[in-house]
């Protein structure tokens, strides 16, 4: 059934966009999704376009460069995943996204990582201010929503002026993980539970009564040209196989 | 006293007054001289004072400027120690800004010439610096507790806010600090002046003394001289029973002792002389009066013998000829001839001499200069009883002055026939006597070109008579409009020259014109006809526009073409650009015009790659104009004209076209995106057929979103923002990518750009050159582009011509890069080849 919607509306889709977008591709989705989801909303949209003739592409960045970014005019985007509701709410303040059209399907949780071969132990969270810990990564706080929470959280806990000489930021989640993996023994990291690997291994969870809840937001961006090959492409990625992809990658999917 | 010094020897009566009072002027000009000095050491001071000011300042602008660049710095860091690092930097800064400022007013204040103005703008700035810095001091908390965004739109607001003003303060210190080192120099200068007068005063009050105790003394000694001397022309008139007085001991009484001796013998000899005297007088006298009537004589003369040597000539002879009597002193009078008389006169003289002993005639001789001349010569033979000759007298007059005249005064006839007006060469003598007078009375000149509108049509349709009917009514009332002492002459077919002389206002000018035109234009009646004519009238200025007649000539003559050019009957008054815009100009737009035909331009196109890894991201078009004679033209040359002229849309078309065509190409042979980008002048962004022009590129070519780029200036978009934006968004609504092309240029604009569609900033050239030169611009510079990020535009950095410059704008995270080092603006074939290779390989750094 599903397919035989799509094989009626796709030639007619790109039918339209022909007629009034001149020459743009007919089935081009372009996505800009905050940085942590990447490669799960990758593999959700490689399923999708198995059984359909449209190239997504992805753009990868933080949030809040993402949301500027389309705001400013320099990447022109279908759909918006934030990580947090901030840069959703910049969003719609700007008239890029209408607000009925937000969803959260997932959430995700803070941990404390290091590398896979660090012999560090994290006991419990204070240790953060003793020696054996030079060097601490967190994402950007003004663009990066996982470098915001992580900030709300030690602040709330009391250890941030105690801490903050060791932080260094980094622009996005899948840098930092890099960083890390290639850090020394006396480095930890913060990040989203999903972006932990082989090579980053989690020596802490991080209390979600710390910050606010980490919740995703997504919306189709007002102006974009194909819009409904991207209303597709939303309707799939809450489907249960989209759903299951992410629950798989260990997100948070229970509905809030 | 003065009595009893004359009694003294010389040598007493002036070296000892002189030493003392010599001594005393010596000591107080020494004194004065010291005092002298010290004032130019204290003018010395004020300089090197105000010279440390100064530097102060210099100082303080630079090291806000590194300020700003480490605060900027502070901000895109990522790592707290990091931070903490570059927060100590700006603390010793902001401590080092601070030291130099109190120095400066504490100087300032010490200073007893200073204006207390300079202290109010001292205080201003270090007022509003630590004010400044206060801000600042926030703006690092937040950035150091990881609030980047919030300490970033504070910087932005505390820079536009504060920088302009201590800028604006330092410079105004500046200003005044010059006007303080002035002013103190000029209060030291009088003082410095006074000390000098006192110098001078004593050295002249002590020189005055010395003069007047030798004045004294030599006073006595010329009383006592002088009884002498009447005693002494009393002897030598023979009377040598005069008395001597001797009333003195010094060098003078013993001098009167000799003479009194002296005189007795000169007395003895006196007596035999003046015998002998009385007989030779009455001989010379008669000898004399000859002689002189022959040197005298306002006639050159020349004497020979009777063999025909010169044996004299008188002054007037050299006065004519230039030769000495020791030059020609004999010589044969042959000599003098220039040759240019015939030899058949020559005979006929010598005839005329032997037959009635005298000739007269026009000679043509040469002078000692060598100049050629006529003169008038009137030859006798002077003969003894018995016939002989003894001697030859010729007598000479110069004739060469009235020989001109007469060929003046033929020329001087030539009057215009038609007209009754002077002709051309009257014009030209008439002018250069009027020039000569202006020059000498310092006055002005005008030289009006008066053409007529539609001669030539009356003149072929009517006749030469009917013509020749109308140029003789328009001298009338040339004649008529101006006055006696005015030059009105006709210099060809219906072309009228006038000049004005003794001009005492220049505003006379134009409304005598507009006179002659109002006149000039009434209706002609000829033979039972009526024709309307007016004139055009081309006005040049002695000595501005001309200081010969020639160029006076040309300059109102090309004046009257403008006049032409204008619409007619009008006057125009010439200028300096009528002539550079009469010559190269016309012949610069036309060969513009016709450029495009005759496929005389070619786009080159130069690779943008990613900074990352050097691929390539896209090629901007540039475009060249490729002169047949003067080679290649860049467009900075061309553009302008063919923005005046009207050619730019034509032109901007086919650019747009080429670059989309040469798109459509590559896609196809090198299956890789790419974007190209075209610069958009002034008057194409602000043209109404940009849009439909762009669209029908797009269209014709397949071109997809995003794939064509435009780039404005800063300055174009600024100049008018409205339809900047309206255009704008158009070309966005197209699927085109927009740029600012000359990024840069400051804070203020950032925020307006945020309203323009714009997707790209593209760092000017000298931003990316002062990476070398001013670290700390280029840093601030870089900053900015942290805030371009921020606001989600790509950046571009263009002229990148070193590795240095690569590597820091790698490490500023700049998006893509263009220039030298990764290639040169290629034509399409090389380029092409290029795109295949996907990758620039960079060049080897050349000496650039």
């Amino acid at each position: 059934m599903h397919n035989l919607v799509l094989g009626i509306s796709l030639p007619i889709l790109a039918v339209y966009t022909l007629m009034f977008a001149g020459a743009v591709h007919s089935s081009d989705i372009t996505l800009a999704a905050a940085n942590s989801t990447c490669a799960t909303i990758k593999a959700v949209g490689e399923q999708f376009s198995q059984t359909r003739d449209i190239k997504i592409n992805y753009i990868c960045k933080s949030s809040g460069l993402l949301a500027k970014g389309i705001r400013g005019g320099a990447i022109q985007a279908d759909i918006y995943i934030s990580a947090n509701k901030h840069w959703m709410d910049y969003m719609i303040q700007g008239g890029f996204v209408a607000a009925d059209k937000v969803i959260s399907p997932w959430g995700n949780r803070l941990v404390v990582g290091a590398p896979a071969n660090s012999p560090l132990e994290l006991h419990e969270w204070n240790d953060l201010t003793s020696d054996k810990i030079k060097k601490i990564l967190i994402g950007d706080p003004s663009t990066a929503p996982f470098g915001r929470y992580a900030k709300q959280a030690m602040q709330k806990t009391g250890v941030w002026e105690r801490v903050k000489q060791k932080i260094t930021t980094k622009k996005h989640i899948t840098l930092l993980a890099e960083t890390l993996a290639q850090s020394d023994n006396n480095t930890v990291g913060i990040l989203f539970s999903t972006n932990l690997s082989d090579r980053v291994r989690p020596l802490y969870s991080i209390d979600p009564s710390w910050h606010p809840d980490i919740r995703y937001y997504m919306a189709p961006v007002e102006q974009s040209a194909g819009k409904s090959a991207a209303a597709d492409l939303l309707d799939y990625i809450r489907s249960d196989p989209g759903i299951e992809i992410f629950k798989t990658a260990g997100f948070d999917v229970s509905l809030q | 006293m003065i009595g009893k010094l004359g009694n003294c020897s010389l040598y007493r009566q002036l070296i000892i007054p002189m030493f003392s009072i010599g001594l005393i002027s010596l000591l107080g000009t020494v004194y004065f001289s010291h005092i002298l000095k010290e004032s130019v050491a204290a003018l010395d001071t004020v300089y090197v004072d105000g010279d440390i000011r100064l530097r102060n300042l210099e100082k303080i602008e630079k090291q806000v400027t590194a300020y700003r660049a480490l605060s900027l710095r502070h901000l895109t860091t990522e790592s707290f120690s990091a931070m903490e690092e570059i927060s100590q930097e700006l603390d010793r800064t902001r401590l080092a800004i601070i030291d130099t400022l109190p120095a400066s007013r504490h100087r300032i204040q010490l200073h007893e010439y200073t204006t207390p103005q300079t202290n109010d703008y001292s205080l201003d700035l270090s007022g509003i610096l630590n004010t400044y810095f206060r801000e600042i001091g926030v703006i690092i908390k937040l950035s150091a507790d990881f609030e980047k965004e919030a300490a970033f739109v504070l910087l932005s607001r505390t820079e536009s806010e504060y920088i302009p003003r201590i800028k604006e303060i330092t410079s105004q210190l500046i200003r005044h600090e010059f006007g303080d080192i002035a002013a103190s120099r000029q209060a030291l200068m009088s003082v410095a002046t006074h000390n000098l007068y006192i110098t001078i005063a004593i050295g002249v009050g002590g020189g005055g003394s010395l003069l007047f105790i030798a004045f004294i003394v030599i006073r006595n000694v010329t009383r006592q001289l002088s009884q002498l001397l009447v005693w002494s022309r009393k002897i030598s008139l023979g009377d040598y029973s005069a008395p001597l007085i001797q009333d003195s001991s010094n060098e003078v009484g013993q001098l009167t002792d000799a003479m009194a001796e002296m005189a007795q013998s000169i007395s003895d000899a006196h007596n035999k002389l003046e015998m002998s005297k009385r007989s030779a007088e009455s001989i010379a006298e008669t000898l004399k009066i000859y002689a002189n009537a022959f040197e005298y004589s306002g006639e050159a003369i020349l004497i020979t013998d009777r063999d025909n040597h010169i044996i004299n000539v008188n002054r007037a002879f050299t006065k004519q000829t230039g030769y000495e009597l020791s030059d020609v002193a004999g010589k044969n009078p042959r000599m003098l001839s220039g040759g240019d008389t015939s030899v058949e006169l020559y005979r006929e003289m010598w005839r005329d001499l032997e037959r009635d002993s005298f000739w007269q005639g026009e000679l043509w001789d040469r002078k000692k200069s060598g100049e050629i001349y006529p003169k008038w010569a009137a030859i006798s033979a002077i003969r003894d009883q018995d016939g002989q000759v003894l001697f030859h007298i010729a007598s000479f007059t110069d004739i060469s002055d009235r020989k001109a005249a007469e060929a003046r005064i033929e020329h001087l006839a030539h009057y215009d026939m038609l007209t009754g007006l002077l002709n051309r060469f009257s014009l030209e003598s008439r002018m250069e006597q009027a020039v000569l007078a202006a020059k000498r009375d310092r006055q002005q000149l005008a030289v009006l070109f008066v053409d007529l509108d539609r001669f030539k049509y009356i003149n072929d349709s009517m006749g030469h008579h009917i013509g020749d009917q109308l140029l003789i009514e328009v001298a009338n009332r040339l004649k008529n409009c101006l006055r006696e002492s005015d030059i009105v002459a006709r210099i060809g077919g219906d072309e009228f020259v006038i000049v004005l002389t003794g001009l005492k206002e220049m505003n006379q000018v134009p409304t005598l014109a507009r006179y002659l035109i109002d006149q000039l234009s009434q209706p002609y009646s000829i033979n039972d006809n009526v024709f309307d004519s007016s004139p055009s009238i081309g006005i040049s200025i002695y000595p501005n526009d001309g200081d010969n007649i020639d160029e006076l000539l040309k300059t109102s003559d090309i004046a009257m073409y403008h006049a032409k050019d204008q619409g007619r009957k009008n006057f125009q008054f010439f200028t300096e650009s009528l002539l550079v815009a009469s010559e190269e100009r016309l012949d610069f737009e036309h060969q513009l015009r016709s450029a495009l035909e005759l496929d005389q331009f070619e786009l080159y196109y130069q690779a943008q790659v990613h900074t990352r890894d050097s691929q390539i991201y896209g090629m901007e078009a540039l475009i060249r104009w490729n002169h047949p004679t003067r080679g290649f033209i860049g467009p900075d040359r061309f553009i302008p004209i063919a923005e005046e002229i009207d050619v730019i849309h034509e032109l901007g078309a086919w650019v747009i076209d080429k670059a989309c065509r040469q798109l459509a190409i590559w896609k196809q042979t090198t299956h890789t995106p790419l974007q190209i980008s075209v610069n958009l002048s002034a008057k194409q962004l602000h043209s109404d057929t940009l849009i439909q022009t762009v669209r029908t590129a797009i269209e014709k070519h397949q071109i997809r979103d995003g794939e064509l780029e435009l780039e404005i200036t800063e300055t174009v978009a600024m100049s008018d923002p409205e339809l900047a934006v309206q255009q704008l968004n158009g070309l966005s609504q197209l699927g085109v990518s927009l740029a600012i092309d000359d990024f840069g240029t400051g804070y203020s604009s950032l925020a307006y750009l945020k309203k323009l569609p714009i997707n790209t900033l593209k760092l000017d050239r000298a931003f990316v050159g002062d990476i070398e030169n001013d670290r700390n611009d280029a840093e601030i510079c870089m900053a900015t582009i942290a805030l371009a990020h921020n606001l989600g535009l790509k950046v571009v950095a263009e002229g990148v011509e070193t590795t240095v410059q690569r590597d820091f704008l790698t490490e500023h995270c700049c998006d893509y890069l263009q220039g030298y080092l990764f290639s040169k603006p290629l034509p399409p074939v090389a380029a092409g080849r290029l795109l295949e290779t996907r990758y620039c390989r960079q060049q080897a750094e050349t000496s650039l």
